[in-house]
């Protein structure tokens, strides 16, 4: 196939129109009903420039330029027999045109209808969590790099930076181990230790195996 | 991505074409002109001059100024255009060694497509030099009516010119396409075109960005040069006249009439009468000199060349005829080609046609703007915009009796296939001769020889047996190929069409011949036992009846006559029996019917003895 320059999207479009072409001059042209003279010729033209080689100038088609010359010829052959009243008569005798396509009740309008609702519901419900995850996620962002500034601050001295990342950090993530532990290392930086040791522990409570919080407490208790 | 430029390449002036963003391009010479004659010369210095140039010193050099190449292009030297034309021209011409055309330029003769290669090879320069980089592909343009060996002839001519002819479309239907691209129209068009050496006609559906060929005629030898041709004999007829000197015998004078003609000619699409001055044409002693002056209105040019007009309505008609469609329909009317210019012919149009032509189309740029649009369309693989064209000739083989027998009708939407059963001819033939022919004749010897191979080792069987599947193929850029195949074995021989085969119309004709591998319409042998012996049947009932009536009616003057058709009906059926001529048989048959059927009336009638 390496004589051919097609996508595998062309050629099984084009497979799909040989399996058409083996049917009736109707479904060639994708007909039904009682079409004029004027709409098998807009579907002829329609047909053509699908599958006219001229489509596909300077690409190499392989074995696919003789099979696009036969589809061609193919539309083209259902096009002269159903644009003339007397062929298309004699055809449609033999092959009759497939009905169009039946209009709906009363009843599968309306369940048509609540089935669309419903899935408008979803997609709406959908579209919410899809931005209550965002925001979140945003929000972890943001947490991160307060943490990481209250810490910078925490270890270089500058308790005034340190103090409103912990502010921060305290209102929008209250119940934080990360939140608490900064919160506590600031205050035992200002002298409140027994502040400080509060908020250890509650660090503690939401996670017993940090080893930063439990040498912190030791720290301050000497023992624990 | 490469640009595709379009080119009409005329029979007197040719004009480069490029597709742009806005719309396309008609690129202009270095003279500033948007088209550029079709000429070619050599001066006496061996210097090659083309267009302008060439045209200008074609007075004093007339032997090797060639021009019209176009209307010897792909063609026979035997053809009787060609020779009318070879008698007229001030060139030599001389027969090529493949039966074709060679004209006499310099110090060298040239073929035909070497030649219009010289011309587009200024187009392409022309081009090159306006967009500031190097061109390598065109669309081409021919007249519709142009059959397959001229196309081909004229793709030549663009390879030898370092041209990639991508695609070689009609001149009616590039015209078609400049005027309907991009409008959304929902129409039906005709194309009026009458250039400087072919008139051809085409009508067209415009409709979603498809421009659908209908049908298409022409004549490959009417056109401008027609006109000035017309002028020019009249002038000399009138000068002879007067002085019994013929101006055709010098050359020199001749161009000068030829030069002198197409002027007026030109003159009268603006104003109703114009001189025609030529002091010193001829001088037939030392020291004399004769002038030519004549006044030619617009009323005498009608006179000189109405028929010509009239030959391009027959044409029209004909193109509608053919494809059994409608005037009325026609909803547009297009005219292309510089005649188109000519005051009579853009009433005798609106006559025929009862509407006004369609203004806004230049006549002369407007095939070399629809070509490049189609190089456009063909580089961008459009979705939206599509040409389908069809064949303007019948395509076929020859068949046993020297009959043409059609595969391909002309007016076919290309892509095209056919195939057919064709069978032998003679016991034991052992293989079969394909010639493929193009024209709308009967009579092959009339029509083109496109090429010719054979299918050999067949089996040895007796006559009819042998199934030969003959199929003919016309691809969407127009190339066509045969191919042969031995039912029975699977056999094949494929032959794409590629070029003039070079055979004389008398070996055409001996090939025409009897006894030659010829084939003929395969039809089931038990179709052609019925037949037979249906026949058979007949004769021996109406000779079983001929003396009872011939008894009954011998000797009036009805009887007489009725008794003489009814024997030669007879004798041709017993021939076409011997012959075992399965056409002949079916054919045979009428008229024995109908003579026994006469005979049974009068039997009952009087009663018989």
């Amino acid at each position: 196939m390496d004589d051919c320059d097609l996508s595998a999207a062309e050629r099984s479009a084009i497979e799909d129109a040989e399996k058409l072409a083996q049917g009736t001059h109707w479904d060639v042209l994708g007909l039904v009903g009682n079409p004029t003279a004027a709409d098998v010729k807009r579907a002829y033209f329609a047909v053509s420039k699908r599958y006219h080689p001229d489509r596909y100038f300077g690409k190499k088609l392989g074995v696919y330029r003789t099979r696009l010359e036969a589809l061609f010829v193919r539309a083209k052959k259902a096009h002269d027999v159903l644009v003339d009243d007397e062929q298309r008569k004699q055809y449609a005798a033999k092959f009759p045109a497939p009905e169009p396509p039946r209009e709906p009740t009363p009843e599968e309008i309306a369940r048509e209808k609540r089935l669309e609702e419903r899935r408008k519901q979803i997609a709406a419900e959908r579209s919410v969590k899809r931005k209550e995850g965002l925001k979140s996620e945003l929000l972890g962002l943001k947490a991160r790099k307060l943490v990481s500034n209250a810490r910078a601050a925490l270890d270089s001295g500058d308790l005034e930076t340190a103090r409103s990342a912990v502010e921060t950090l305290t209102a929008e993530n209250p119940d934080d181990k990360e939140t608490l532990f900064l919160s506590g290392r600031l205050l035992e930086k200002q002298g409140k230790r027994a502040l400080a040791l509060e908020r250890y522990r509650a660090a503690r409570e939401l996670d017993a195996t940090d080893a930063d919080v439990t040498k912190a407490i030791q720290r301050l208790t000497g023992r624990e | 991505m490469n640009k595709i430029i379009g080119i009409d390449l005329g029979t007197t002036n040719s004009c480069v074409a490029i597709a742009e963003r806005t719309g396309p391009r008609v690129l202009a010479n270095r003279q500033g002109h948007n088209t550029t004659p079709s000429v070619i010369a050599v001066t006496e210095t061996g210097k090659r001059l083309i267009g302008q140039l060439a045209k200008r010193q074609g007075i004093t050099n007339p032997k090797n100024t060639i021009h019209g190449a176009k209307r010897l292009i792909g063609r026979r030297w035997e053809v009787p255009e060609v020779q009318r034309m070879v008698s007229l021209v001030s060139f030599v011409c001389m027969e090529g060694p493949h039966d074709d055309v060679r004209v006499h330029l310099g110090d060298r003769a040239y073929a035909i497509p070497e030649i219009s290669s010289m011309v587009l090879q200024e187009m392409k320069l022309i081009a090159e030099q306006q967009l500031g980089e190097t061109i390598s592909q065109a669309v081409v343009t021919v007249p519709a009516y142009f059959n397959d060996n001229q196309r081909q002839a004229t793709k030549a001519a663009g390879a030898i010119a370092g041209l990639d002819v991508v695609r070689i479309i009609n001149e009616p239907t590039a015209a078609a396409l400049a005027y309907g691209y991009g409008k959304g129209l929902e129409q039906r068009v005709a194309i009026y075109d009458f250039g400087g050496g072919t008139f051809d006609v085409s009508i067209l559906n415009i409709g979603q960005g498809v421009f659908e060929v209908l049908s298409t005629a022409g004549d490959t030898f009417l056109g401008g040069e027609d006109f000035d041709e017309r002028i020019i004999e009249w002038l000399r007829g009138e000068f002879m006249r007067e002085h019994n000197i013929d101006l055709r015998q010098d050359k020199m004078a001749l161009q000068r009439l030829r030069d002198a003609a197409e002027k007026a000619k030109i003159d009268l699409s603006a104003q109703t009468e114009t001189d025609i001055n030529l002091p010193f044409i001829s001088s037939p002693a030392k020291g004399q000199a004769l002038h030519l002056q004549r006044r030619l209105t617009r009323d005498k040019l009608v006179e000189l060349t109405n028929d010509l007009i009239e030959r391009s309505i027959t044409i029209c008609e004909k193109a509608f005829k053919s494809a059994d469609l409608k005037l009325a329909d026609t909803k547009a009317v297009i005219l292309v080609g510089g005649m188109t210019r000519m005051p009579r012919i853009q009433q005798r149009v609106q006559e025929y046609f009862g509407i006004a032509p369609s203004k806004g189309v230049h006549p002369d740029e407007v095939v070399a703007a629809g070509a490049a649009i189609q190089g456009q369309l063909l580089a961008e693989g459009s979705q939206e915009t599509l040409l389908l064209d069809v064949t303007p000739h019948n395509l076929g083989i020859v068949v046993a009796g020297g009959l043409f027998d059609v595969l391909i009708a002309k007016d076919t939407t290309i892509p095209t296939s056919s195939t057919k059963v064709f069978t032998t001819v003679r016991d034991n033939q052992t293989q079969v001769r394909i010639m493929v022919m193009q024209g709308d004749s009967a009579v092959p010897q009339q029509n083109e020889l496109l090429g010719e191979f054979v299918l050999d080792q067949l089996p040895s069987k007796p006559r009819g047996e042998i199934q030969v599947d003959v199929t003919f193929t016309i691809s969407a850029d127009g190339i066509v190929s045969v191919a042969a195949k031995d039912v029975a074995t699977g056999r094949a021989q494929t032959i794409q069409v590629t070029a003039s085969s070079g055979l004389t119309p008398s070996e055409i004709a001996d090939m025409t011949a009897e006894n030659q591998d010829y084939v003929t319409a395969f039809s089931k042998p038990t179709e052609k036992d019925a037949e037979q012996v249906e026949l058979e049947a007949l004769l021996a009932e109406i000779e079983g009846v001929m003396p009872k009536v011939s008894a009954v009616i011998a000797g009036t003057e009805f009887g007489t006559e009725a008794l003489k058709k009814a024997a030669t009906a007879i004798e041709r059926a017993k021939a076409a029996l011997a012959g075992n001529q399965r056409d002949a048989i079916a054919l045979a048959k009428g008229p024995v019917q109908r003579a026994l059927s006469l005979f049974k009336t009068v039997t009952t009638k009087l009663g018989g003895p």
